[in-house]
């Protein structure tokens, strides 16, 4: 009779990535066979990086007791599947360097993946016999050859009270200089969040103005860079890209004060020089449209195939009267028409419904188009199309997958209640206001590709349309953001939006009439079983970046080795993770 | 080539199995084998499945026949397994292991997402002693051992929740 063990390793595979670490913990002990099984997969991501939920501090205390265990159970375990560890995701300085140093035969020296946030500051050390961190993870970067991916999240927010906050930066340079000259060259993708060029001058220590580039072999795997620092000149990370000839795709956070600080000629010269390769930028930040449209025309003969750019003006700029992503920027993104795959704007309301409606009749090759606004809850509008536009023209787009955009200025009969005077009563008519969508939806049905469609960017709660919202006296209420979207209705013309066969995700309808009512529920489950209606905010998540296609990191194990790990400091890193 | 023309398919020691063409398709091995050679009216031969198994396999590409999402079925994790799957699965441990091979063997995605999870299931949130009842095993560590698998494996790191 077959057994487990009998099973192919691509089979165990499939079974293990479905069970958490804590049951891998209990296979390996369920017999030598299930041991020679299990083990390799429960070694092989090693994560002390998870979110605290409750017992805050157990976790990191849990690996610390087990590490200098006085039986070296940690040390003695760590010599034997060191070798298995392919991932590996500490959070706090004192957890890396006890890492290190009972690793005592260097064993850990085949991971694929290190990320490394540094939480608790090397200035207040938990224990002062211990060596620093830089030098752990030097240790750690020169004994993993085969290292593909690295994070670094570093000197930031060490909040242990306000005013100790810049004293981490003083070591900045001398660490940064080793972690550069200990990157292996098998690397493919790096992150950069270090933090440390802002506050420099706070300690009269000036970067100097053409940084000495440590010794580099060529990182000629390299493809991804993301460095999240908000200021770019006289930055060793700018000179990083010039001993990356293979880069592909770049991810810059930029900061207001790009406007200061930027050697414009220099990076445009960096990049264009030395990155032949680059087709995918991402840049997150608040800057001025002169300098987004720097950023945009800074690339190489190619042509970008992806662009991504979040936060277009900074909340603060909103009344100011400065304008962020604007028409010069536009302009530049619409010069890349012709290569552009993927395009993903947030808050950039510069580029508005003509600049959408050009992409989309001169970009043959895109296949994502997202252009959202914020994080789903803002008041503010969206960036759109509007119907005006779109009836106007031909998309050209048919490749596109993906298409997050708002499509607004419907016409609608409430619109041309007798308080507007001026509205013509034919262009507000119900049987305009049907056919404009009639158009819309046959617009969409062209795009044969689809895979995910949203055209509704409002919240749930904001969906008022239609009679209900006319009140009994004649007049309306108007207390939604946007009364001009998308009707996901029959009478709408929803029904040819049925021949999208690989239609896998959908948010329209913010209108109450459609997914709500009886006929619209009956077509969806017989046409559209398959199709997932998007929750709110979903689609403010950008999970296909960074666009290196085929690089293949290992998957992380679904669940925890320490399921609680908490240290000082490293709240200020969990923006991007969930919030209970 | 008409809807209705049948495949002959021999197991592994020999019998043979009659089977609708849209049946066999279910099968990436299959599909893909007779749309590069065609239809030789010969037997098929799948040494590597037995009879009983093979019915077994027959079975749930018949009952799933008609299901327009065949391929993305169980692409879930965390989807339930639907009822008739449940009670399809319902066999010895050998059985669904050999369901397994011959899932893969087949290329068949959906019946091996379905098996895995099963056997996924099996083992969650069980102790070793459980584990080892579920699946039959006796346990063959002296407690010594036992004991410092746990202890390398941090056994104690990990919340009993």
């Amino acid at each position: 009779m077959a057994v487990y063990s009998d099973l192919p390793l691509e089979v165990q595979e499939k079974i293990q990535a479905r069970l958490s670490q804590y049951d891998l913990t209990n296979c390996v002990r369920v017999s030598h066979a299930w041991f020679t099984c299990f083990n390799p997969y429960l070694w092989r991501s090693f994560n002390l990086c998870l979110r605290p939920k409750k017992e805050t501090a157990q976790g990191a205390a849990h690996f610390k007791t087990w590490i200098q265990a006085s039986d070296n159970r940690g040390q003695l375990a760590l010599r034997k599947y060191g070798h298995l560890i392919q991932e590996l995701k500490i959070r706090c300085c004192s957890s890396l360097v006890l890492f290190v140093t009972q690793d005592v035969d260097g064993s850990c020296c085949n991971l694929r993946e290190l990320t490394f946030y540094s939480g608790e500051a090397t200035m207040s050390p938990v224990d002062s016999n211990l060596p620093p961190s830089s030098a752990a993870l030097v240790q750690l970067l020169q004994q993993n050859k085969s290292l593909k991916s690295l994070t670094l999240f570093a000197e930031k927010g060490l909040r242990i009270g306000k005013k100790d906050v810049f004293r981490r930066y003083v070591h900045c340079i001398s660490t940064w200089l080793q972690w550069m000259e200990a990157l292996p060259e098998s690397l493919e993708t790096l992150t950069l969040d270090t933090w440390w060029s802002d506050r420099t001058n706070n300690f009269n220590q000036e970067w100097p103005t053409s940084f000495p580039l440590p010794v580099l072999s060529r990182l000629h795997s390299l493809r991804f860079i993301g460095v999240k620092d908000r200021r770019l000149n006289n930055d060793p990370a700018l000179g990083l890209l010039k001993v990356c000839p293979n880069l592909e795709s770049l991810e810059l956070s930029v900061g207001w004060n790009l406007e200061t600080t930027l050697d414009e000629e220099s990076f445009v010269q960096t990049l264009r020089e030395f990155c032949p390769k680059l087709t995918a930028l991402k840049i997150e930040g608040s800057s001025s449209d002169r300098h987004f449209a720097l950023l945009i025309n800074s690339c190489s003969v190619q042509g970008w195939k992806s662009l991504t750019i979040g936060e277009g003006r900074p909340r603060s700029w909103k009344n100011s009267g400065k304008a962020g992503f604007g028409h010069l920027a536009s302009e530049a993104l619409l010069k890349h028409a012709g290569t552009l795959e993927h395009v993903r704007l947030q808050s950039c309301d510069g580029f508005n419904s003509a600049a959408i409606q050009q992409l989309l009749c001169t970009a043959s090759q895109l296949k994502r188009f997202h252009a959202v606004f914020g994080n789903g809850t803002d008041k503010v509008v969206a960036p759109g199309l509007s119907a005006r536009d779109l009836v106007q023209s031909d998309w050209v787009c048919t490749e596109l997958e993906s298409f997050a955009c708002r499509i607004y200025d419907i016409p609608r009969p409430d619109n041309a209640l007798p308080s507007d005077a001026n509205a013509d009563p034919t262009l507000h008519s119900m049987y305009e206001s049907l056919r404009v969508q009639k158009q819309i939806y046959e617009r969409l049905a062209t795009l044969t590709k689809l895979r995910e469609l949203v055209v509704d960017l409002r919240n749930q709660n904001d969906r008022q349309f239609g009679p209900t919202m006319i009140l009994q006296n004649g007049g309306f209420i108007r207390d939604s953001n946007e009364l001009d979207g998308l009707s996901s209705s029959l009478d709408s013309g929803l029904d040819v939006l049925k021949s999208l066969a690989a239609l896998r995700t959908v948010r329209i309808g913010g209108l109450p009439r459609g997914f709500w009512e009886e006929a619209e529920q009956r077509w969806r489950w017989k046409h559209w079983p398959l199709v997932r209606m998007l929750p709110p905010a979903e689609y403010f998540e950008d999970p296909v970046w960074p666009p290196v296609p085929d690089l293949h990191l290992i998957e992380s194990t679904p669940a925890v080795m320490f399921p609680v790990v908490y240290c000082s400091g490293y709240h200020d890193y969990d923006t991007d993770s969930e919030s209970d | 080539m008409s809807a209705h023309s049948q495949i002959l398919l021999t197991s592994s020691e020999g019998t043979e199995f009659l089977i609708d063409r849209d049946i066999a398709d279910k099968s990436m091995l299959l599909k893909c084998m007779l749309e590069d050679i065609g239809e030789i009216g010969q037997a098929v031969p799948l040494p590597n499945v037995s009879g009983p198994i093979l019915t077994k396999v027959i079975e749930y590409c018949t009952h799933h026949r008609d299901d327009p999402n065949f391929l993305s079925a169980n692409d879930d994790v965390t989807a339930d397994i639907d009822e008739w799957d449940l009670e399809y699965c319902k066999v010895d441990q050998g059985t669904l292991y050999e369901l397994i091979l011959a899932a893969n063997y087949l290329d068949i995605k959906p019946l091996m997402d379905l098996t895995c999870k099963t056997v996924a299931n099996m083992i969650k949130a069980k102790s070793p002693e459980e584990i080892r009842k579920t699946f039959n095993i006796t346990n063959d560590f002296t407690p010594e051992e036992e004991d410092q698998v746990r202890r390398e494996n941090g056994k104690d790191w990990v919340d009993e929740h």
